[in-house]
């Protein structure tokens, strides 16, 4: 099995929650004012807690995923569980490879149709499945330092045009707001689903990879702090408003630096989508016990680029779905619930056994 | 398994190729940069009236750079019953694909004031590939009459408008938010903002502007008129509250407004000492800071003004006079406050918070804030202001400090 | 009948029929021209010293043998004990062996060795004389070097080693001869540092080698593909070198060199993306020197691959992106060309390479011609007559300019720019990123001999980062330790896909 540092995997995470930062939190749930920033935090206290059961899993079965640990004890229920699992998966894929598609019509390219758009999206989220965990972790250290570059010329050159008039202390609006954008922060965090999978290719202790959600809490609170110092109540009005802080920023070579962020998230999301791939490989290999599974992940992204192709044709059916993602139902179940059951009827077996 | 990687290459070569013809792109050469645009409402038609300058590269040949010796700017004039179909309109004349990238500033007709900024606003942010480093004034005059006027100042004509308000707003004479702050204003509870406003003035012969203004130039109608040297002067701000223009605001209190907003870079003040002799004070590190407190239903705003004062033209005022210095400072401080208290009326008959005086109530005092928010506009205006000034005077001018 | 005598496994032996020996070496050497076979006559038996025209140094050999044998005094019962006596007390060579089969006859006598064949003797004794004219030692016409040494290696692969050798006085500096390839017997020479280098891979690429199914080896560049793990990448995972300090220095970390005799490029294995953008002249100046000359070769590299693209991606799908007089000044220009700005792009770099294709291989008076037609034509010509613009002309020639400054990746820089172009003008930037991505997934996937290729950028390791690769640190900070090639590895464990 294809071994990675947590370190590595951490790198990985940032950048794919970092790529729903743009792209699934939907423009009206990112609003001016204080809540977001504690929104921000209780989710990551959740998120915190949600990722027990996957760490109870690998700390129990000695490295384990949770696929691993039912395939020993129940190979049906391991590949009625690996089911499930993929089709949270695949939900993802679908939410990510249309919001992403839907960010590239808005800003870079008008006139890019859906179906180019997801045909490219998803070939090159394939061709990093294809080359492997390692592959696709490697790349995110780039991912992650063009973010960061980013994020520091945006500062760099936004810094005259903050306004500190615009930060105010104590909660204003209603509590609902609050709790909306609490549950669309936890929605964007499918590296509990991928961690689910790949704790078992993390060559140290896989609990190590967790301190990202550190970093990860720094670096959106920079980033909210930024968006309610530049733009103030305007934020309340932008779908995109770090790429219209982009558009703002001047750095001598180029007039603006949208297109550069565009860059940066699409680069981000690819990345996800290919780590969102490699697990559904990941479970297929180790439900089938087959090696080589390229065919079934070229039939798989064929699958996904079909429900794109129909939820993203459709804005019906586009903004329900949507709807249903920013529930964190998916997240929550796929990236708890399963390997919460896997945990129970590991243990039930046990006893079973012990009896 | 090499059949197979060639037969993936080759697969991926064709896709690439059959998607060739799902991207559309416009040629840079086919595309009409916008440089500078004019709004203006027709009320009587009830029609968008859209006037765009267009880069136009006069000379020939290649490899031929921006010539900046002539006005390089076209226009087009478009109409429709939506700005959109104005806009598209205007295109027809160009014959090519609007470049909205590099408009850098929209001006507002003075019929098209009265519409719904923010709707207007809107309309040029939406669009991605505009930019919100845009500058929004109002004329005094149409749209069409401001961009009549090609200047050969600057590399094209619109950037020696972004110059003329830039440094109008630096000395307190105007307004130069852009448009992503003025929409940040509009969001406010009393949709209040400023631009800067505009008008054309007649040159005399020896190329400056007469004294009490020229006369402005009576439209596009007679050519003999259009001839006349004419040029673009900025003339105060308008005040927009609750979305829409409510009135002119002269220098004067624009200065005021300015001050209020701590937008001013430095600022020139005159004043008469004895024997009939002036001095001028130049005001800089302008600091204003706003204070609100809130004692049972009685809001009071504490408005303190600190800048530090150089004389650079000491009238009579001699190197050891501490008197006459204080006392120019005194006056100094006092037409400051006068200033600001015009700026403060003005803006309570407009009811337009263009200070910040919702940012100060909710950062400061953010329980009351969040008890009178419905109400903002008039817990504001029905507010006590108490404004003080303080200049101190610095070295610079008066060896003898 | 030659193949038998030469291949090793059929080894058909000497015999003591001198006339016989003779006989078949003659037909062995199909009566090739170059054959010399010099008889003589000492202590009445009959000897023939075999040697080949032009590979055997004259005055050793008269020094080493013919004036020895003249004047010796030697008596002896058999052939045998003649050859022998020669061996041990008259003939002193520096290299001296018996042989006993065809084949190690026909490889010494080709590998410059004098051979000395006596009646009644059923070995030879092959004397080295090697003495064929070759190219000295001189600067090296690829990585020059303003401060660093001069030497570079040249075609004779025992002064390349000697010249190792000299730089590395360490009893762990392991040479390893051994001749590849049935037809050409070329001689190649592995080295490595035993205390450093990972014995697996010298394991792994001695198999390698000696698994090459090539009949002949006239470069190191023949061993490349055989050597890489992954034959169809753009990218080398062996680094070529001409310089012996930098082949020194490459052992020292851990890396196993390979040199090719009739070849002065060395290869060196593993060879990381990083290397390419390290020179000597890093280590001989000031470090922050070194960083700033490191910072601008990357970009130097990321400009050559991806400025016409990203040029023409800008201007034809977000021209708001670039500066406004810039803009301007751009679309100034293309008013009046002839092509779109894709088009333009895809003719003139068809055109730059052409011209630098044409420029490299013709003699130097042509060559200027070539730089004039190169200059003035293309460059100036076209712009004035309207049939390219101004800064396509510039940007292809700044391209062109980038690409020299990492020399190593010159090859990979120009297809790549190719398909940035493409990308670029089909899609614009979304299409610079998504064939960017899918590129950077496979510089990431690919490792030699389980050494990451992107190491230590990906995966990540500051240390290295920082410590010599895109930092190169002050000599009192990389003394106190090293990083060697295993330890790039992540603890060996991490493999590839």
């Amino acid at each position: 099995m294809n071994k990675i540092n947590s370190l590595q995997l951490a790198v990985t995470f940032i950048i794919t929650r970092l790529s729903a930062e743009m792209l699934l939190i939907p423009g009206e749930l990112i609003k001016y004012g204080p809540n977001r920033f504690y929104a921000i935090l209780f989710a990551k206290v959740i998120v915190l807690l949600l990722y027990l059961p996957a760490v109870f899993i690998t700390l129990r079965f000695k490295g384990d995923n949770f696929i691993t640990a039912t395939m020993r004890r129940s190979p049906l229920l391991a590949g009625f569980l690996g089911l499930l699992f993929t089709m949270g998966i695949t939900c993802i894929i679908a939410d990510t490879v249309i919001n992403l598609q839907l960010y590239i019509t808005d800003t870079l390219l008008h006139s890019l149709l859906l179906i180019t758009g997801v045909i490219m999206i998803i070939f090159a989220g394939f061709y990093g499945a294809y080359k492997g965990v390692s592959a696709v972790s490697r790349t995110s250290v780039f991912a992650l330092c063009f973010f960061i570059l980013l994020i520091v010329l945006i500062i760099i050159t936004m810094m005259p045009d903050m306004d500190m008039v615009y930060l105010y202390p104590s909660f204003i609006e209603d509590g609902e707001y609050f709790i909306q954008s609490m549950t669309a922060e936890v929605s964007c965090n499918s590296e509990l689903l991928m961690f689910a999978v790949l704790c078992a290719n993390v060559r140290q202790k896989p609990n190590k990879t967790l301190y990202y959600l550190l970093a990860v809490f720094v670096l959106l609170e920079v980033i909210n702090l930024i968006y309610n110092l530049v733009l103030g109540p305007f934020l309340d009005a932008l779908e995109y408003p770090l790429y219209v802080i982009s558009s703002l920023s001047d750095i001598v070579i180029f007039q603006r630096l949208d297109g550069i962020d565009a860059i940066v998230w699409l680069f981000a999301s690819i990345i996800k989508i290919s780590m969102l791939l490699v697990c559904v490989k990941q479970i297929y290999s180790t439900v089938t016990k087959k090696s080589g599974s390229t065919m079934f992940l070229a039939v798989f992204s064929l699958f996904c680029f079909g429900l794109c192709m129909i939820i993203g044709n459709d804005r019906i059916i586009y903004n329900s779905f949507q709807k249903f993602m920013n529930t964190a139902l998916p997240i929550v179940f796929s990236g708890a619930v399963i390997p919460l059951i896997a945990l129970i009827a590991g243990k039930k077996r046990k006893e079973k056994k012990d009896e | 398994m090499n059949k197979l990687r060639i037969a993936g290459a080759v697969s991926v070569l064709l896709l690439v190729l059959s998607l060739c013809g799902c991207i559309r792109y416009v040629e840079l050469s086919d595309r009409a940069i916008v440089q500078a645009m004019g709004v203006d409402y027709l009320p009587d038609k009830g029609i968008y009236r859209i006037s765009m300058q267009y880069f136009a590269q006069s000379s020939e040949g290649s490899k031929n750079q921006i010539d900046k010796t002539q006005a390089n700017v076209l226009k087009s004039i478009g109409e429709g019953k939506s700005i959109l179909q104005a806009v598209n309109n205007a295109s027809l004349l160009t014959g090519k694909a609007l470049l909205l990238s590099e408009n850098r500033i929209i001006i507002l007709g003075k019929e098209a004031c009265r519409l719904d900024l923010k709707g207007i606003m809107e309309f040029f942010i939406s669009n991605f590939h505009s930019h919100p480093q845009t500058y929004f004034a109002c004329g005094e005059n149409t749209a069409e009459e401001i961009l009549d006027i090609r200047f050969k100042e600057g590399y094209v004509s619109s950037q020696h408008l972004i110059d003329i308000i830039d440094n109008a707003a630096a000395l307190g004479k105007s307004s130069n938010e852009y448009a992503y702050t003025t929409m940040a204003q509009l969001m406010g509870g009393t949709k209040s903002t400023v631009l800067p406003l505009l008008k054309t003035e007649e040159l005399a012969t020896d190329g400056t502007i007469p004294p009490g203004g020229g006369n402005s130039s009576g439209g596009s109608g007679d050519k003999k008129e259009q001839q006349k040297e004419t040029t673009v002067v900025p003339c105060g701000v308008v005040i927009f509250s609750d979305g829409t223009a409510k009135d002119k605001a002269d220098e004067d209190v624009t200065m005021g407004i300015r001050l209020f907003y701590n937008a001013v870079e430095e600022i020139t003040i005159t004043i008469n000492t004895d024997n009939n002799r002036t001095a001028a004070l130049t005001l800089y590190d302008i600091c204003t800071e706003i204070t609100p407190r809130s004692i049972g239903d009685t809001l009071t705003f504490e408005v303190n003004t600190t800048a530090h004062a150089r004389f650079d033209d000491r009238g009579s005022i001699g190197e050891v006079d501490t008197k006459g210095i204080e006392d120019a400072i005194s006056k100094a401080e006092s037409e400051i406050e006068a200033c600001m208290k015009k700026a403060l009326d003005k803006a309570k008959g407009c009811r337009a918070d263009i200070f910040g005086l919702e940012n100060a109530l909710r950062n400061k005092n953010p329980e009351y804030y969040r008890a009178v928010k419905d109400n903002i506009g008039d817990v504001l205006f029905s507010a006590e202001f108490n404004l003080k000034a303080k200049c101190l005077p610095f070295s610079l001018g008066l060896q003898s400090f | 009948m030659s193949d038998e005598f030469l291949n090793p496994e059929q080894a058909v032996n000497i015999t003591s029929d001198i006339e016989q020996n003779c006989t078949i070496i003659r037909a062995l050497m199909k009566n090739s021209t170059d054959l010399l076979m010099k008889y003589a006559v000492v202590d009445k038996k009959r000897l023939v010293i075999v040697t080949i025209e032009g590979m055997v140094n004259k005055t050793i050999l008269a020094d080493l043998i013919y004036r020895p044998l003249t004047f010796c005094d030697i008596s002896c019962d058999s052939g045998k004990e003649l050859l022998s006596k020669l061996e041990n007390e008259l003939l002193a060579a520096e290299e001296q062996h018996q042989i006993y089969t065809f084949s190690e006859l026909s490889r010494s006598i080709m590998a410059g060795f004098a051979v000395v064949l006596c009646e009644g003797a059923d070995f030879a004794l092959s004397i080295g004389a090697q003495g064929f004219a070759h190219r000295m030692i001189s600067e090296p016409s690829t990585h020059i070097n303003l401060r660093a040494s001069r030497e570079g290696f040249i075609e004779v692969i025992r002064v390349n080693i000697a010249m190792v050798r000299r730089r590395m006085k360490s009893p762990t500096l392991v040479t390893n001869l051994m001749p590849i390839a049935s037809r050409s017997n070329t001689d190649v020479c592995v080295c490595y540092l035993d205390d450093k280098a990972d014995k697996r891979t010298v394991g792994l690429i001695l198999d390698r080698l000696k698994a090459i199914p090539l009949n002949t080896v006239m470069s190191g560049a023949y061993l490349q593909s055989f050597l890489e793990e992954d034959n169809s990448s753009l990218f080398s995972q062996v680094f070529v070198t001409e310089r012996p300090d930098v082949f020194a220095s490459k052992l020292y970390e851990g890396r196993i060199g390979i040199i090719v005799d009739g070849t002065p490029f060395a290869l060196v294995i593993p060879g990381l993306f990083a290397e390419s953008f390290q020179t000597m002249d890093d280590y001989t100046h000031k470090p922050f020197f070194s960083l700033f000359m490191r910072t601008l070769r990357y970009t130097a590299f990321i400009l050559s691959a991806l400025l016409p693209g990203l040029y023409v991606a800008l201007c034809n799908f977000n021209p708001e992106i670039i500066r406004s007089s810039l803009l301007l000044n751009i679309y100034s220009s293309t008013q009046t060309t002839a092509f779109p700005i894709f088009g333009e792009c895809i003719v003139m770099y068809i055109l730059y390479e052409i011209m630098r294709e044409a420029g490299l291989r013709l003699p130097r008076t042509v060559g200027h011609a070539v730089s004039i037609v190169g200059g003035l034509v293309i460059g100036e010509i076209t712009v004035s007559a309207g049939l390219m613009s101004a800064p396509v002309v510039l940007i292809i020639a700044a391209t062109g300019l980038c690409s020299f400054a990492v020399p190593d990746l010159y090859d990979s820089c120009m297809f790549l720019r190719l398909v940035f172009i493409l990308a670029g003008g089909i899609f614009g930037l979304f299409g610079i990123t998504v064939a960017g991505v899918i590129l950077l997934f496979r510089l990431c996937s690919k490792s030699a001999y389980g050494v990451p290729y992107m190491s230590p950028f990906a995966p990540i390791k500051p240390k290295g980062i920082i410590r010599d690769t895109l930092v190169r640190m002050g000599w009192r900070f990389l003394s106190k330790s090293d990083i060697t090639a295993t330890e790039l590895k992540g603890n060996g464990k991490e493999d590839n896909k």
